[in-house]
């Protein structure tokens, strides 16, 4: 009962921060959707590092490690520090200075207004909107996961849900996710996000540094921390070995992962926060400060993966990935540290959830109904308003689809990644390159989705987690020599080479912007 | 312009050292405690917010230094 009672206090407190942050709220579409542009280096710190790491930073680091080893580390968190900060940097930045100039609120019509171009909006917005739809559901389907698990045997003594072991049923701990999110982004709009996700980073990261100290000193048994540690490793080198290598990893899939975090670059919700920045020189400390935040909470989870794989853990064979760190928690530290870990994986879980659900609002108010309706027929109090209807629609949409049978949605994960990695090039070329067209943007598109769909069909509706491209028959083909060069790479490879190569040969052969629109984006010239 | 080059330069090489497949069998320990492939992306981390930061510093736009807080409607 104590960890379900910590977890309670939790999300009492962010609804507590929700509702403070509503009393500065300035009553404009502008203020709800953007905190009026307000947003400082430390908490842009905080809400772009929530935003970007979901509950798989603590839940799947460890049990990623526990399966493949200490390479994970390599695979998915160092690979981020560099990939991330450069997104921040090449993209956040510039996409921050024209949406100041511009008044851009949302990604559709940075590229609209580019590439003067409603119909490319239209059909981006579709596409933007699919890419983070399994993404939501991972968020708010692992919430009810979580409060399932923490909530076991607390109602024994009512003889409520028999059939969950006395626990909160996953359907149940989903609602009360989304129900907490929706509160506090309704009431505070962009600054209670921020302000949420600053307080519930500011969790994991804490939770994350206590757990370890705690794990450590139970695996490892000595009177120091850092003999304990010692003591901890020993065993694993002992035992397993080859986890302490990279020898679990397929080389051609190590590579090709250091695509996959250019995905951050294309979030709309990441796009979103840029764009909250009070100057440009806010987006100094997330740059600098991001690969080492990211070191701070993957490295210890790793460790604690390695360490799950000893005797002296004791985990049962057949435990899962996703058990991993739980198990742990439970056996090496009490209740009340891991209601506390609860809360802390339930942190990362909202403080991306929440800045979606924002941001697939605004995008819903500003990209369908604002565009085609005109904003002009509209007061600040409505589009608020609108905004905030959207919000509860999604919300709401999100729950009902958590609902059904949902095995595919985690395989899901990467594949939106990919989709987003693949729309990195257009962003580039829209940013950097002023000969990019309105049809090579169009070919771009065209391409990532076809080569995606195609991609997705093959691997079995990512039902196939090891597929790559090119598949093995292919070298065998007549037209094999085509891809025999080629190792086997995960699918973000082929789709954003699709994508980038289509958007280049279009816009070399097609007609460039006009010249006034490039006097708007690329001033220097 | 020549500390732009530089950085990339830094960020190229960082992506090298992120791609150590001369590391990929070892399983030694650094200090008795780390694995040493973990070590060495810890410090691929570390390395990559020193060259972020030297980004920020070397290669900064101008441009954005000089402009006043955003806090508001947009500009004209």
């Amino acid at each position: 009962m104590i960890p379900l009672l910590l977890v309670v206090g939790y999300l009492v407190l962010l609804l507590a921060l929700g509702s403070a942050s509503n009393r500065l709220f300035r009553g404009t579409a502008r203020d709800y959707a953007l905190a009026s542009q307000t947003i400082g280096p430390v908490l842009l710190l905080l809400s772009l590092f929530g935003t970007t790491m979901t509950a798989f930073a603590l839940v799947g680091s460890t049990g990623r490690a526990y399966t493949l080893g200490a390479g994970v580390y390599g695979l998915l968190a160092s690979a981020s520090g560099i990939v991330h900060s450069l997104c921040f940097f090449l993209i956040g930045v510039p996409l921050w200075r024209l949406g100041r100039r511009h008044g851009f609120v949302t990604q559709v019509e940075f590229f609209r207004r580019r590439l003067e171009s409603p119909g490319l909006g239209l059909a981006l917005f579709p596409v933007l909107v699919a890419l983070v739809i399994p993404y939501l559901l991972v968020g708010v389907i692992g919430g009810g996961t979580v409060l399932e698990q923490v909530s076991r045997g607390a109602f024994r003594s009512w003889g409520w849900f028999p059939q969950y072991e006395f626990g909160l049923p996953s359907y149940l701990g989903s609602l009360i996710v989304c129900v907490v999110v929706l509160i506090y982004v309704f009431l505070g709009g962009m600054r209670g996000t921020a302000w949420a996700n600053a307080f519930q980073t500011t969790v994991f990261m804490v939770l994350g540094v206590v757990t370890f100290v705690v794990i450590a000193k139970g695996v490892g048994g000595q009177p120091t921390f850092w003999a304990s540690v010692k003591a901890a490793t020993a065993r694993v080198l002992a035992e397993n070995p080859a986890h302490l290598s990279r020898e679990k990893i397929p080389k051609a899939v190590y590579a090709s992962f250091l695509l996959i975090p250019l995905s951050v670059g294309m979030f709309p919700h990441i796009f979103q926060h840029w764009l909250t920045a009070r100057r440009a020189s806010a987006f100094k400390l997330p740059i600098v400060m991001h690969p080492l935040f990211i070191l701070v909470v993957w490295a210890p989870c790793v460790m604690i993966g390695l360490w799950a794989t000893t005797s002296a853990a004791g985990l049962p064979p057949g435990t899962k990935e996703n058990q991993v760190l739980a198990l742990m928690v439970a056996r090496y530290a009490g209740p009340w540290l891991t209601g506390l870990l609860t809360a802390g994986i339930l942190a990362a879980i909202m403080s991306s959830l929440d800045s979606q659900f924002l941001a697939l609002g605004t995008m819903f108010t500003h990209d369908v109904v604002l565009y085609y309706f005109g904003p002009q027929r509209f007061s600040e109090r409505q589009k608020v308003w609108l905004a905030r209807g959207f919000i509860v629609a999604i919300v709401g949409l999100t729950y009902l689809l958590s609902l059904f049978p949902h095995r595919a949605v985690f395989d899901m994960g990467l594949w939106c990644f990919s989709g987003f990695t693949a729309l990195v090039p257009l962003v580039l070329a829209a940013l950097y390159w002023p000969r990019l067209s309105r049809a090579g943007a169009w070919a771009s598109l065209v391409a990532m989705v076809a080569v995606w769909a195609v991609l997705f069909y093959r691997s079995d509706f990512a039902a196939n987690k090891r597929y790559a491209f090119p598949e093995p028959w292919m070298a065998d083909a007549p037209w094999g020599w085509l891809v025999s060069w080629c190792p086997p790479l995960h699918p973000v490879v082929a789709i954003t080479a699709a994508s980038a190569a289509a958007l280049v040969v279009v816009s070399l052969v097609t007609r460039p912007p006009k010249p006034e629109v490039l006097r708007q984006f690329f001033p220097g010239r | 312009m020549r500390g732009c080059w530089f950085v990339a330069l830094l960020i190229a090489l960082l992506v090298l050292l992120h791609q150590d497949y001369w590391n990929w069998h070892r399983r030694d320990l650094v200090a008795d405690a780390l694995p040493a492939t973990l070590v060495w992306h810890m410090g691929v981390s570390l390395l990559a917010a020193a060259a972020w930061y030297l980004a920020t510093i070397l290669c900064w736009p101008r441009e954005e230094e000089q402009e006043p807080d955003a806090g508001g409607e947009p500009q004209p």
